[in-house]
């Protein structure tokens, strides 16, 4: 049971290559923490450098009070699950489970216990002599969580461990996976580039873009309260729509395009002058009105009717700017048609088209 | 559906392999059994008459001692030069992998043994080892060794296994470094987390997985200690002193040109033949097959 504190990391690669600018984080003692960002963001770097696969350029990790950085991996009592499993492909399960016990010196009942375990847990038994190669995906993809479980470390470090998974598959071990961490109380940090897998997963999210943090949350605080335009667009699917926006001075209204004006209100504090700003609406937020209450009205060009929900694609009405209407169940709505929308002021959003800032 | 393209020209398919059959024939198959039958020939030292004998060369090879003899030293040496250049070339492709930055230069650079003849090669470290100027000779009187491969047996095969393993180094070299790069270094890493040191991790994981690589190269270099090696021999000690460096293809020539046996040497051709058909299908039974990940 450990704690992980990150304290401004930033890693330099040779040639230049800045792919950390400063990444603080404090991991409280069996927290599960998604690293979720776009591919190419830095959440494999930050991940190598708590396991010490990596030098840390500056600043400074801590894994249960205890300063880290020029520790060997081995001495940090951390466990990995790599994206390809990293499985030994020439030991059966058996010893691919009991490799790093044997390392530590651990008398060898103690280790034929620990494996028969940990190979109940995740339902390995009859796997144990087979080699990696003579298992499935989903299979080896249990081998290696057996690998870090049996270890008993203080910290366990996922890295994209699904991705290689088909779709199916993938859902199931994401279950297993929190069921597990649940189960185990070990202090976990779980990166991925998929939002599902983040949101559902994750105790608390850090979001990472182009190698800063873009807001630290748990799930619901990221979705309903995005701090930086990128987090909105990120998170959530379809994506939030982002509508370029002027904020008329009165804090009464935002004048939309060249001059169509949606009252809305609620702005009063926002102190703006005539900067541009973003106004972001959740296409799940957008519900279909009566005529006469409508805020504004989509042209409707494209459905998708899934059944749970119709999504609406369209143009808001006299403009060409793109907006999203997710509407629950079925609804009668046609290509070509005219849907009246409205939103309720506190699903608005509103950024500093500049800075990205949330505003409101 | 018919997955081979078949030929409804009834010549076409001869034209075609015709080449590499006549190559065949000519290298190999006419000069292979021309030894066949010349091995079960008597033939008097002027080459004037000749009488067949059967197997009667082979029974007076097989109670010779110095056959024997020449068996022992071809694997002593064979074993020592294979040993020797796989460790070395093995060494090497470790710290090459490492290397990032001119990681081509020194490929490179290590390479270019390989394109060196046999005979350049057996005189390079022939004077290098010469007893009276040899630097390397002299730096072991220095140290108080004397170095004397002309009347030491033992050191003349040493100087011969020396000059055989550097040669093959680069190739051995190239191949141990392909293996290398082709294990993922999230092996590695994993290892390294699981509490492995770097000779831990070395002789748990990385030449392990190297096995496949490590037994092509075991056979290849074999083949090359017991058939290529002639012109080391012959530039470094011609088998001497004393028979001492005599490996089987350097006793086909000495019995068969210096001794002018033509019956005996053509015996021995045929089992080294053989041998290299026996080293040639193991290298295709187990290499194709066995110990792949
Ligand atoms: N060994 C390396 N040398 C140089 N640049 C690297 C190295 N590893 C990663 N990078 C760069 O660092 C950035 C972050 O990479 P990474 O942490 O792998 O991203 P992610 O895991 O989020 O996809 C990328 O721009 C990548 O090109
Ligand atoms: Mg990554």
């Amino acid at each position: 049971m450990a704690t992980v504190t990150i304290k401004d990391a930033v890693k330099t690669y040779p040639g230049n290559v800045q792919a950390l600018h400063g990444i603080s984080i404090e991991i409280e003692d069996g927290e599960l923490i998604v690293m979720v960002g776009p591919s190419g963001c830095g959440k494999s770097t930050m991940l190598r450098m708590v396991a010490g696969l990596e030098t840390v350029t500056s600043g400074d990790i801590h894994i249960n009070g205890e300063w880290v950085n020029k520790k060997e991996p081995a001495d940090r009592d951390i466990a990995m699950v790599f994206q390809n499993y990293a499985l030994y492909p020439h030991m059966s399960v058996y010893q691919n489970m009991a490799y790093g016990l044997k390392n530590r010196k651990i008398p060898k009942d103690e280790i034929e216990q620990r494996v028969q375990d940990t190979a109940k847990i995740l339902e390995l038994e009859e796997f144990l002599k087979r080699k990696p190669k003579e298992l499935s995906g989903g299979q080896r993809q249990r081998v290696a969580m057996g690998r870090a479980i049996v270890r008993e470390p203080k910290v366990f470090l996922f890295d994209e461990p699904l991705s290689n998974l088909d779709a199916k598959l993938r859902v199931q071990m994401r279950l297993e996976i929190k069921r597990l961490q649940d189960r185990l109380g070990v202090t976990t940090i779980y990166v991925t580039h998929d939002q599902v897998e983040a949101m559902t997963l994750g105790h608390r999210l850090l979001l990472m873009n182009e190698g800063r943090v873009e807001q630290i949350g748990t799930p619901l605080e990221v979705y309903e309260k995005p701090q930086t335009l990128f987090v909105a667009g990120f998170i959530g699917s379809p994506s939030m729509n982002l509508i370029p926006v002027r904020l008329d001075p009165s804090g009464n209204q935002v004048i939309l395009g060249e001059s169509l004006p949606l009252p809305l209100n609620n702005f009063e504090n926002i102190v703006n002058g005539d900067s541009s700003v973003t106004l972001g609406m959740r296409p799940e937020h957008l519900e279909a009105c009566e005529t006469e209450n409508a805020l504004m009205f989509l042209q409707v060009e494209l459905l998708e009717k899934l059944g749970a929900d119709t999504v609406v694609y369209g143009s808001l009405d006299q403009t060409d700017t793109a907006l999203t209407v997710r509407l629950s169940g079925i609804h009668p709505v046609d290509t070509g048609d005219r849907l009246p929308v409205t939103i309720t002021p506190e699903h608005l959003h509103i950024f500093d088209s500049d800075t990205g800032n949330r505003l409101n | 559906m018919e997955k081979r393209s078949t030929f409804n020209n009834l010549w076409l398919p001869y034209l075609l392999l015709a080449p590499q059959i006549i190559i065949t024939f000519i290298f190999f198959i006419w000069p292979a059994s021309q030894a066949l039958y010349q091995s079960f020939l008597l033939e008097d030292a002027f080459g004037l008459s000749s009488e067949f004998i059967w197997f009667e060369n082979f029974e007076v090879l097989f109670s010779d001692p110095l056959y024997f003899d020449s068996i022992n030293t071809t694997f002593i040496f064979s074993a020592a030069t294979t040993f020797l250049s796989l460790s070395t070339a093995l060494l090497f492709a470790v710290m090459a992998d490492r290397v990032i930055r001119g990681e081509m230069a020194y490929k490179t650079i290590l390479t270019w043994p390989y394109a060196v003849a046999p005979a350049v090669a057996g005189v390079l470290w022939l004077f290098m080892f010469s007893p009276s100027n040899g630097i390397l000779a002299l730096a072991l009187k220095d140290w108080g060794y004397d170095w004397n491969h002309i009347l030491q047996g033992g050191q003349a095969l040493v100087l011969v296994v020396i000059a055989a393993a550097w040669k093959q180094i680069a190739y051995n070299f190239i191949f141990f470094l392909a293996g290398l790069q082709m294990i993922p270094k999230s092996l590695i890493e994993a290892a390294a987390i699981d509490g492995a040191g770097p000779a831990k991790r070395f002789w748990t994981i990385i030449f392990p997985l190297l096995s496949p690589t490590t037994f092509f190269l075991i056979v290849v270099n074999v083949v090359y200690a017991f058939f290529d090696t002639f012109g080391i021999i012959h530039a470094v000690t011609q088998g001497g002193p004393y028979k001492s460096t005599e490996i089987l293809v350097y006793k086909v020539y000495n019995d068969g040109f210096i001794g002018l046996d033509l019956g005996g040497s053509a015996a021995q051709s045929v089992i080294l033949m053989f041998i290299v058909i026996s080293l040639t299908v193991i290298q295709f039974r187990y290499i194709e097959r066995r110990v792949k990940y």
